[in-house]
């Protein structure tokens, strides 16, 4: 059985579509080298927080070595990072999908992005992980929170600008999900890199 | 007197925002008109081609746009923004006349400027979403080229086209194909889509036979939005009520009759998060899942192995001391 993320799925889509995924790029997705940069890093310190985690003091967050300024944590009524492992068949056999949602309550499911740069929010919508997590966890609506963040002077993080898009399944949702797991197994033979994608 | 909206009551969706955007002459006008009481704000001055057209608004400059009283639109339900690209240009000439460092020497608008157009037209439709009415903006396409791929959008220019994407409740593509004209909502690679309302890909049919067609899929859209709003809090009740439960679990015995016990669960919502608790809680017990399908607990102890298909650790002790078990408690 093969096992791949969202996250996967989306290098794939980008190198396959854009030139900002480059052939190593999308190897060491594949080969799970990725070294984590340091926008991952604060975006998983913006996570942690929304999770309740951290030190508040003086209307400030403590986490992870980062301080932040005006993010708040989730509302309680969310269940948060919860790991599902639904498969999707395909001709070369069943592949799970492994995926974590950031915050889910009924069947609403909350993900949160943090940018540094302007927020675009056509790019978004080309994602697949939504798709994937619509499909997964059978929920009716996604909302993405984006968080434009950046870095003041006195080494706090502050939020810029936030926006909120919802994003909802469609007919021959996961037909398309489907078409790019095909794919991008057929990548992985093509390529020899198959077996860093089984379980 | 305060009209309070109980936390038990679901908040009804009564207006929305639809986008449709497609080929010049695909007949957007026409099908933008077969809404419910629609005024048209006619930016482009193209409704005479359209022989479905309602009322209408000739539109020259933005101040006929902003000057539209809470009077003028009483009686519309449906308020048509045709087209958004053409309102924008109305909107960058009025705030280049009001601050012309929001322009270059060229005409065109500076990076200030398309910002100042973004949020002077997010303040507009704040204001007009407040008068309770539904909105359909209307846009040519423009296609997209990224290496042999492209991708046809929406022609709106700058941020504004975020913003579009952003508050639309649905978006159709509308397009030729073949002897009949389409309307898809699907995302797909080729063209951006929108769709609240599970309406997908269909045929356009001869508005005089069909009259109220974008009203009828502005009604679809409402409907499955409130459905989906409804069952949003049924669903989490029930799902609150299984993890209540799932909180309590303490070890595999437990964990196994929750496995029986939730194979009666229908809903694929519901069952999809319930899974995914009672694996976290799992995880955090230390159990795994054996060859039988059945929890058990991880003994990696290099003293005291579990004898046969055993699923508890035999010692007390060995719950604190095992490694394995403590990494998976954290």
């Amino acid at each position: 059985m093969y096992r791949l993320s969202p996250t996967m799925l989306d290098s794939y889509r980008l190198y396959k579509t854009t030139n900002w995924k480059s052939y190593t790029d999308i190897v060491s997705t594949i080969k799970k080298e990725v070294v984590e940069t340091e926008p991952m890093k604060v975006g998983r310190a913006v996570h942690h927080i929304k999770e309740g985690l951290g030190t508040e003091k003086y209307g400030m967050v403590l986490i992870d070595g980062y301080i932040f300024r005006g993010i708040e944590k989730e509302d309680k009524k969310y269940i948060s990072e919860l790991k599902i492992t639904p498969k999707i068949q395909t001709p070369y056999g069943n592949c799970i999908i492994s995926m974590v949602a950031d915050a889910i309550y009924g069947n609403e499911i909350k993900e949160y992005k943090t940018t540094q740069s302007p927020i675009d929010i056509g790019r978004y919508m080309e994602y697949y992980q939504w798709r994937c997590y619509l499909w997964g966890f059978c929920a009716e609506k996604i909302i993405y929170e984006v968080m434009e963040i950046n870095q003041c002077k006195d080494g706090i993080w502050k939020v810029k600008n936030t926006e909120k898009i919802s994003l909802c399944p469609y007919i021959g949702m996961e037909e398309d999900i489907r078409l790019l797991v095909e794919d991008m197994i057929a990548f992985c033979h093509s390529q020899g890199l198959q077996n860093y994608i089984l379980e | 007197m305060l009209k309070i909206t109980k936390a038990c009551e679901v908040t009804k969706v009564s207006t929305i925002i639809v986008s449709l955007y497609g080929q010049p002459g695909i007949g957007k006008t026409s099908m933008s008109s077969t809404s419910n009481k629609s005024l048209l704000l006619d930016c482009d001055s193209g409704a005479y081609r359209s022989e479905f057209t309602g009322d209408r608004v000739e539109v020259k400059n933005w101040s006929d746009i902003v000057g539209i009283t809470v009077e003028d639109i009483e009686g519309y339900d449906t308020i048509i923004i045709d087209t958004v690209g053409r309102a924008l240009e109305f909107l960058s000439a009025a705030l280049i006349i009001q601050n012309p460092k929001l322009s270059k020497k060229t005409g065109e608008l500076t990076i200030a400027g398309y910002g100042a157009v973004k949020q002077s037209f997010r303040s507009w439709i704040g204001g007009l979403r407040t008068l309770n009415k539904d909105i359909v903006f209307v846009s040519h396409e423009k296609e997209e080229r990224t290496g042999d791929d492209r991708i046809v959008r929406p022609d709106i220019q700058g941020g504004t086209y975020g913003e579009i994407l952003k508050l639309a409740d649905a978006m159709g593509y509308m397009y030729q194909e073949g002897q009949n004209r389409i309307i898809d909502f699907t995302p797909t690679d080729y063209h951006i889509g929108k769709d609240s309302g599970k309406i997908g890909k269909i045929i356009i049919p001869h508005f005089g036979q069909e009259p109220n067609f974008l009203s009828k899929i502005i009604q679809q859209i409402k409907d499955t939005l409130n459905r989906v709003s409804m069952e949003n809090r049924e669903i989490s009740q029930i799902v609150s009520a299984w993890r209540t439960r799932i909180d309590e679990i303490k070890n595999s015995e437990e964990a196994n009759c929750f496995l029986l016990e939730i194979k009666e669960e229908k809903n694929p919502t519901v069952l999809t998060q319930v899974r995914g608790l009672l694996a976290k809680k799992t995880k955090n017990l230390g159990l795994r899942v054996n060859a039988h399908r059945q929890y058990e607990l991880i003994v990696d102890c290099p003293d005291k192995k579990p004898e046969s298909s055993e699923t508890f650790c035999p010692t007390q002790a060995c719950f604190t001391d095992c490694p394995v078990f403590t990494k998976y408690k954290r």
